[in-house]
């Protein structure tokens, strides 16, 4: 499989130019995720997750390492065309979705499209299609407010996905959510991830959002604290997952029990 | 910390939120002290001389407190409006009612102290070239000595802690009544898509084209129109910002091809919740500048189409008529050449005009037109005369006829020309003419001797002449000096050689021109202020209004430039937004304008568009350098 994103050896250190305490958020770690793959973050509170999921999405830089998304190196890139390659090859999704709202559902999710000039009638074709993917076609001219935060955060992954970017980005995605939003929103994560071979990286808390990626790596104090694959069902993944946390050293407090 | 120290730093941190809103009241503060003090000048207050101006002044102050009055209670309810949250915050950490009452009353008073402080210090500094700038526009007063009367101090103090103390109970009434969870969840209230009601749509389109349909037709009618087209335009306003922009911009949301097009569609969709959430500042902005704009087009080109009038109807620098054909009563010409020689004066032209002097009467042509003195003259005279001068049409006049020269026959005569009979008296003669033609265009200064001119075919006058002898002839002498406007010392030597009893055959443009001139400069430079005020708190009321939910439209940035929106775009984006709010009101300001200077125009008979859009120019100008201000304070603040 072709390597979506390579990651060596990212260090970023915090306060180094401001006289302060340095703090070393990431510790010269290193990832790697091919195309078509499902991977989770998992790490207890200030392990790191934010850090390198910021640098990941080109919105900070390390202080050393290599990062390569699709083959390019974004440091090389230039803040307009930085924005550009975001909008071009990542998706987003964010724990608080960060919907607009003045713009109705629809308008939310065709935001990359319009930006990028497609037409009208391809963009009316690709919306309909998400939505049903998402199950929210229902829904799509309403106001954000109008509709309820699973609904929120599946119109945030169509947003993320309709320009098929090279990665999508989850922060959280179910923080926010209850239960049974955080369900719906995970299978439709899977799908796309299966059916679409959409490329997604997802930072979490939550062992239960965490059993449907295919692969989960574990962080700590900034350094990679090992890796788990899923090889059966999810409920076994699951158990997996609640079992190597409480290997992190009593860290399991940390760890959310969302949706068990 | 104590409560002062707390206010003190709500008003540091927020600073940003009340730039604006001080400098404007510092402003209103300095431009009311600097007329104060003017009116009470002890000079002014005990002299004679500046009574029109200080009249005019103590209007200004008055138009000065109301204005100031409503600014800062918009001024004041946006600020606590946009502070809903914190007031829940304190509420909720324990803070009662009346603490955060004290809270509001500290803030008010610390801020209304410094801009009264520094309204009255810079005004201070600004009096003396105050003064100076009204003694250089007086040509008869000696400048002013700077004193500031302690009464001017203590009034503006007083008047603005009032007013300060008015608004700071107004504000107390607001926050009274609201639970915390209100004002905690005011910043999180989903906001509903605006909706514009089709019908008010209507009223708003046929209200404005009424307005302007009848500014456009009334003409001299004014007096009965003025009111119905204020309102109708004020109230087309009105609807036009609540409900056109919103009618528009939903048009725009709808066609889709513009609509998904990079940036349109947040631009547009913003701007629909901008668009009424400001609704009513930008009408009052309109109206305001509307207002300032018109006032300010109308003295301009009521002051150049006087200043045209005046070397129109007095064609003459100077002029004066003798009675005898080498008569020297009221001047001598050598005496006049002499004192022209001696300070250096170019002559353009100097002329000379003989007549007869008559009574002329027109029947039912008013009072003006009954015993009018004035001169007879002959055809060939007035061709030689007009010959001289610029734009005057070639006339004939046959035997039998009679051409009347008179400025005032079309504003004042009760009848028509064709009704007109005129009737003349030549010493004891009567004569009756048939006027076939009026000119309104005078070839000579009119004096007492000679109102109008009266011209008749060469034959005729030499028949009326024949009994008349030349010392009972008139002779009108007039000069045009170059550079007349500077001849004010050089008129005034020569009238000073004109007996006392003969000064009323004596007439000149100078002292005239240089009368309306003061008069205007001194309204211009008053009114200047006054409508520097009304612009700037236009201006920082948009600015506030900009910075209402600086928190809201920050995070949408952020959320945007993660999305992948670059800088240049997002910037875009506030820059078409910000832009609309300063513009939108400015240009519909403009139309007002335009239409209301229609209306000056028909009543002054003048073209009044080049000063308009001179004025509009400036204003242009003025307002493009506070939306490029505002714009880089927002965006410093919003994309940080």
């Amino acid at each position: 499989m072709k390597p979506v994103l390579q990651a060596r050896n990212l260090t970023k250190i915090y306060g180094l130019n401001k006289g302060g305490v340095p703090t070393k958020a990431l510790d010269h770690f290193s990832i790697q995720i091919a195309e078509g793959e499902f991977v989770g973050v998992m790490g207890p509170s200030g392990s790191g997750k934010t850090t390198l999921l910021n640098i990941l999405a080109t919105i900070d830089r390390p202080t050393s390492g290599e990062l390569k998304l699709n083959g390019q190196n974004p440091e090389h890139l230039k803040n307009r065309d930085l924005a550009l390659f975001r909008r071009r090859q990542l998706g987003f999704i964010f724990q608080d979705f960060n919907l607009l709202d003045t713009l109705s559902i629809k308008e939310n999710i065709i935001l990359p499209l319009v930006l990028e000039k497609v037409k009208v009638k391809e963009i009316e074709k690709r919306v309909l299609d998400m939505a049903r993917m998402l199950k929210i076609e229902h829904i799509l001219h309403k106001r954000t407010y109008e509709v309820s935060g699973g609904q929120q955060q599946r119109a945030a992954a169509a947003r993320a996905l309709i320009h098929e970017p090279t990665l999508l980005l989850a922060d959280e995605p179910t923080g926010n959510l209850d239960s049974k939003a955080a369900q719906d929103l995970m299978h439709s994560l899977r799908r796309l991830n299966e059916n679409r071979g959409a490329t997604i990286m997802m930072v979490t808390h939550d062992p239960f959002a965490a059993s449907f990626c295919r692969r989960i790596v574990f962080i700590q104090d900034g350094q990679l604290f090992g890796e788990l694959k899923r090889y059966a069902d999810r409920e076994t993944f699951l158990e997996d997952i609640l079992a190597y946390l409480s290997k992190l050293g009593g860290k399991r407090d940390d760890i959310s029990a969302t949706g068990v | 910390m104590t409560f002062p120290q707390l206010a003190f730093r709500n008003i540091r941190g927020h600073w940003h939120r009340y730039t604006a809103y001080y400098f404007s009241t510092a402003l209103t503060v300095l431009i009311f002290f600097v007329y104060a003090a003017f009116i009470f000048h002890p000079d002014v207050v005990q002299g004679t001389m500046h009574e029109g101006v200080r009249r005019g002044l103590i209007l200004c102050e008055v138009i000065i407190i109301i204005f100031a009055f409503f600014f800062m209670l918009y001024a004041v309810s946006a600020f606590l409006k946009s502070r809903q949250k914190e007031f829940g915050l304190l509420t909720l950490m324990g803070l009662t009612k009346g603490q955060v009452r004290h809270l509001i009353v500290y803030e008010n008073l610390l801020i209304s102290l410094l801009s009264i402080g520094t309204g009255i210090g810079g005004g201070v500094l600004s009096a003396k070239l105050f003064f100076e700038g009204i003694g250089s526009l007086m040509t008869i007063a000696d400048p002013l000595p700077f004193v500031i009367a302690p009464k001017a101090v203590w009034l503006t103090f007083i008047v603005f802690l009032v007013l300060f103390a008015l608004l700071t109970l107004l504000s107390l009434v607001r926050i009274n009544s609201q639970e915390i969870i209100h004002l905690l969840k005011e910043d999180k209230k989903p906001k509903k898509p605006p909706v514009f009601s089709k019908w008010l749509v209507g009223v708003c389109i046929v209200c404005l084209g009424l307005g302007y349909g009848i500014a456009w037709f009334s003409g001299m009618k004014i007096v009965l129109t003025m009111f119905p087209i204020l309102f109708f335009t004020v109230l087309g306003t009105y609807f036009l910002f609540t409900q056109g922009s919103v009618a528009i911009l939903r048009g725009m949301q709808n066609r889709r091809a513009f609509l998904y097009r990079q940036t349109h569609l947040l631009t547009i969709s913003q701007l629909v919740f901008k668009m009424k959430d400001n609704a009513r500042v930008l009408f009052m902005v309109a109206v305001l500048s509307a207002v300032v704009l018109t006032a300010s087009g109308a003295m301009y080109s009521l002051y150049k189409g006087l200043m045209n009038d005046i070397t129109r109807f007095t064609p003459h620098t100077f002029g004066y008529s003798e009675l005898g054909v080498s008569a020297h009563q009221v001047l001598d010409p050598d005496k006049v050449q002499t004192i022209l020689d001696e300070h250096d004066v170019e002559v353009i032209r100097h002329d000379r005009l003989v007549g007869i002097p008559v009574q002329m009467d027109v029947n039912g042509a008013g009072e003006m037109f009954t015993d009018r003195p004035a001169l007879l003259i002959s055809a060939e005279m007035y061709r030689q005369q007009t010959a001289k001068m610029d734009g005057i049409e070639p006339l004939e006049v046959q035997h039998g006829q009679t051409v009347l020269i008179d400025s005032m026959w079309e504003r004042m005569a009760e009848i028509g020309l064709d009704e007109a009979d005129l009737q003349l008296g030549i010493g004891d003669k009567a004569v009756s003419l048939p006027i076939v033609q009026v000119r309104d265009r005078p070839i000579m200064n009119t004096d007492s001797r000679a109102m109008s001119v009266i011209v008749v075919h060469e034959q005729e006058y030499e028949q009326l002449a024949a009994s008349v002898s030349d010392e009972e002839k008139v002779v009108y002498y007039g000069y045009e000096l170059a550079d007349w406007e500077q001849t004010s010392a050089v008129v005034q030597d020569i009238e000073s050689n004109v007996p006392e009893n003969e000064r009323m055959f004596f007439s000149s443009r100078v002292e005239p021109y240089l009368r309306i001139k003061e008069m205007f400069s001194l309204t211009l430079f008053v009114g200047m202020f006054v409508s520097i005020l009304f612009f700037i708190s236009a201006g920082s009321m948009l600015y506030f209004k900009l910075f209402t939910e600086w928190q809201d439209d920050r995070a949408q940035y952020r959320a945007l430039s993660k999305l992948g929106l670059t800088v240049k775009e997002l910037k875009k984006i506030s820059t078409v937004q910000i832009g609309m709010l300063f513009f939108l009101p400015f240009l519909v300001a403009v139309v007002h304008a335009g239409f209301a200077l229609k209306i000056v125009q028909d009543l002054l008979g003048s073209s009044v568009w080049q000063y308009g859009l001179t004025v509009a120019g400036i204003f242009f100008l003025l307002q493009s350098l506070f939306f490029l201000l505002s714009r880089r304070a927002y965006l410093r603040l919003v994309a940080k």
